[in-house]
């Protein structure tokens, strides 16, 4: 299946020439969770990385739906 | 270990040792305590009886990263309760090397006199009349101060905002670079300043009275445990040097908790071109400066020195919750008109966020457009001039409903909320409500919780708790001085460790953990007796009726946590 991200902080960092217009698409397995996603993507996760769809967080075991938009962020805890 | 005890009424100045019952305290700690053992609770908050503090933290002055805030507080004009608000820059550093624990200023000058404080290096204090400087605004002001007595002093001044002693009135403090662009913000303290009389405080940086270490071994260690701990954490190391607070722009609009166009929305459309990411990327192309150190001792830099097209220099820094107030809440997606608005509020001595917010409810209201940047602008610039809608808006978000007669306002205690809505982060409905300050994220914080995926935000359970447990501990973090983004790495076990060891070395005690808890509900609780005694209740607790009634898309929810268990909070 067919995802779109968008990746945000230095985890643009992980995709050559990202553009941050666009974001990114990923092709992953029928059957993928966030994990497979991080790891596709080779984000690894020492950088902690939070995986929000339709404003909801993702845990690293929920499976991602097809034609899913996909927002990457590293932890953030408020100023 | 000393106050230097000002009255503004009789001009005395006098430097005192600190009473015993307020040894080991600093900060928000030693503020709050202090005010609800002299301030008359009911009295007028612009009268003689306020006392105005400033106060370091317990660690300011030491070599302890990230420790140099200055915290200021009153009876706030702005909510009517007690009020700590405290500011980076370079004036907290400056005052723990001067041995000060704290700057108390009681009584009031006579009217129209102004007078500035200064405390040279070997902390020797004097007022010096200031008429000279009256209805300046802060860039200026600290530009002739540096004049007349240089470069090596830090600055905490008020603008014309907080002369006019309007309610959202700020104090400025200097940066690093001698700018007057850190602000404590919160709370309408610049206009109890502006009250007493006293324009500005100017304090040598250069003292070397810093109040001894019980263990000096102890506290290197214990301080170069605590630097690391702040320099390997992902969002203290990588997040915030690049991007700053600014950083929390697309987070919190993916998450559907970005209050905008009057917290009608979560999600503000045009927030990729406010966010962080879009403004680091402008500030490479156009010479500006991110990963700039504002404050002394700094070893995050979440600062920036945010320039125009031409590389100018607009303001510095443009944070998280001024380009919500003014760009989401304001429906302005343009960084250079946010930036401008930063830079005005600034030199006016105003608060950002409430004077955002201010803007947004009177554009709810029909006054102008939602997104219409210069008339953002000519409204703020009303202030400076002392015109009907200028004192208005000065005077916060409340006095703009009132004046406008709208009720969508977003406010706790007359303070406006910060850049997390309520509907769609459940906990910081708690904070917001409950908090002894008014609302304010920076009296307990959630979003941590959420991001972590510890608790779900649009659901009731375990809310209360979350609060309750970031309120106490950023009671402690304000007491000791500590940046709330180097406070984080206090969830990691490595944090704790050094931090509890370099308070200990610091005092020559062994506490635990648990000490610093009792000392945030010792803290919290005198903070709540005194707005009890100032006439508030567990009915004050409550955020306003649309946060209940009207939701909020993206989620389509509302504020869930019943009254019941909002009186709960503060069941230590």
């Amino acid at each position: 299946m067919r995802v779109q991200i968008k990746l945000f902080s230095v985890l643009r960092d992980y995709v050559s020439d990202y553009d941050p217009q666009k974001g990114v698409a990923a092709d992953l397995p029928a059957v993928a969770t966030v994990s497979d996603l991080l790891s596709h993507l080779g984000i690894p996760m020492s950088k902690v990385p939070v995986v929000i769809c339709n404003g909801r967080i993702l845990k690293a075991t929920d499976t991602i739906q097809p034609d899913s938009t996909l927002h990457i962020f590293q932890p953030v805890a408020g100023g | 270990m000393r106050f230097i005890r000002i009255n503004m009424s009789s001009q005395e100045v006098r430097v005192e040792p600190v009473p015993s019952q307020y040894l080991g305290l600093g900060g928000r700690g030693l503020i709050s305590l202090y005010i609800h053992d002299h301030v008359p609770p009911t009295c007028d908050p612009l009268g003689p009886d306020n006392i105005l503090l400033f106060a370091p933290g317990l660690l300011g002055g030491t070599q302890l990263v990230n420790t140099s805030r200055i915290a200021v507080g009153a009876k706030s004009p702005l909510t009517g309760t007690i009020k700590e608000s405290n500011a980076g820059g370079t004036f907290g550093d400056a005052a723990g090397r001067l041995g000060i624990t704290a700057i108390i200023i009681e009584g009031r000058a006579y009217k129209d006199q102004s007078w500035l404080l200064k405390v040279d290096v070997d902390g020797e204090a004097r007022l010096v009349p200031a008429n000279e400087y009256k209805g300046m605004r802060t860039y200026a002001l600290v530009e002739a101060l540096y004049k007349s007595y240089g470069s090596h002093n830090a600055i905490m001044c008020i603008g014309p905002a907080g002369e006019q002693m309007l309610k959202a009135a700020s104090i400025q403090s200097t940066d690093t670079k001698g700018r007057p662009c850190r602000a404590a913000g919160r709370g309408g303290l610049g206009a109890v300043m502006g009250s007493k009389g006293l324009k500005a405080i100017v304090l040598d940086s250069g003292g070397r009275a810093t109040d001894a270490i019980a263990d000096p071994e102890a506290f290197e260690k214990a301080a170069k445990d605590f630097a690391r701990a702040v320099r390997s954490n992902p969002f203290s190391a990588d997040v915030m040097p690049k991007f700053g607070t600014a950083g929390l722009v697309a987070p919190v609009n993916s998450m559907g908790g970005f209050p905008s166009y009057n917290a009608t929305k979560g999600v503000f459309e045009g927030w990729e071109k406010i966010s962080g990411e879009h403004m680091a990327e402008l500030m490479a192309k156009r010479g500006g400066k991110t990963g700039h150190q504002g404050c002394s001792k700094c070893s995050i830099k979440c600062s920036n020195e945010f320039v125009d097209a031409e590389g100018k220099y607009v303001t510095s820094s443009l944070e998280y919750e001024t380009i919500w107030s003014m760009g989401g809440m304001t429906g302005i997606d343009d960084l250079d008109i946010i930036a401008q608005l930063d830079f005005l509020c600034d030199d006016l001595g105003i608060d950002t966020m409430s004077t955002g917010v201010g803007v947004a409810v009177a554009m709810d209201a029909g006054y102008k457009s939602f997104g219409d940047g210069q008339a953002a602008i000519a409204m703020v610039e009303e202030i400076a001039k002392g015109t009907e809608l200028g004192r208005v808006l000065g005077n916060g978000p409340e006095a703009v409903g009132k004046y406008f007669k709208h009720s969508r306002v977003p406010i706790v205690k007359g303070q406006s909320i910060s850049g997390y809505d309520p509907r769609a982060m459940q906990g910081n409905a708690v904070t917001y409500a409950t908090s002894p300050m008014g609302a304010d994220h920076t009296a307990g914080n959630v979003v941590a919780e959420y991001v972590a995926g510890k608790l779900d935000p649009l659901k009731t359970e375990g809310q209360v708790a979350a609060s309750r447990h970031h309120q106490i501990i950023m009671a402690v973090v304000d007491s000791i001085g500590l940046c709330v983004l180097a406070s984080y790495v206090l969830s990691t076990p490595e944090g704790r460790q050094a931090f509890i060891k370099a308070i200990n070395a610091k005092l020559g005690v062994t506490l635990e953990l648990t000490s610093l808890t009792e000392l945030g509900i010792r803290i919290l609780k005198a903070e709540r007796a005194f707005n009890r005694k100032a006439g508030f209740t567990n009915k004050d607790d409550r955020l306003p009726r649309f946060f209940y009634e009207e939701p909020l898309p993206p989620h389509n929810t509302v504020v869930q946590i019943s009254d019941e268990d909002m009186d709960k909070t503060f069941e230590f």
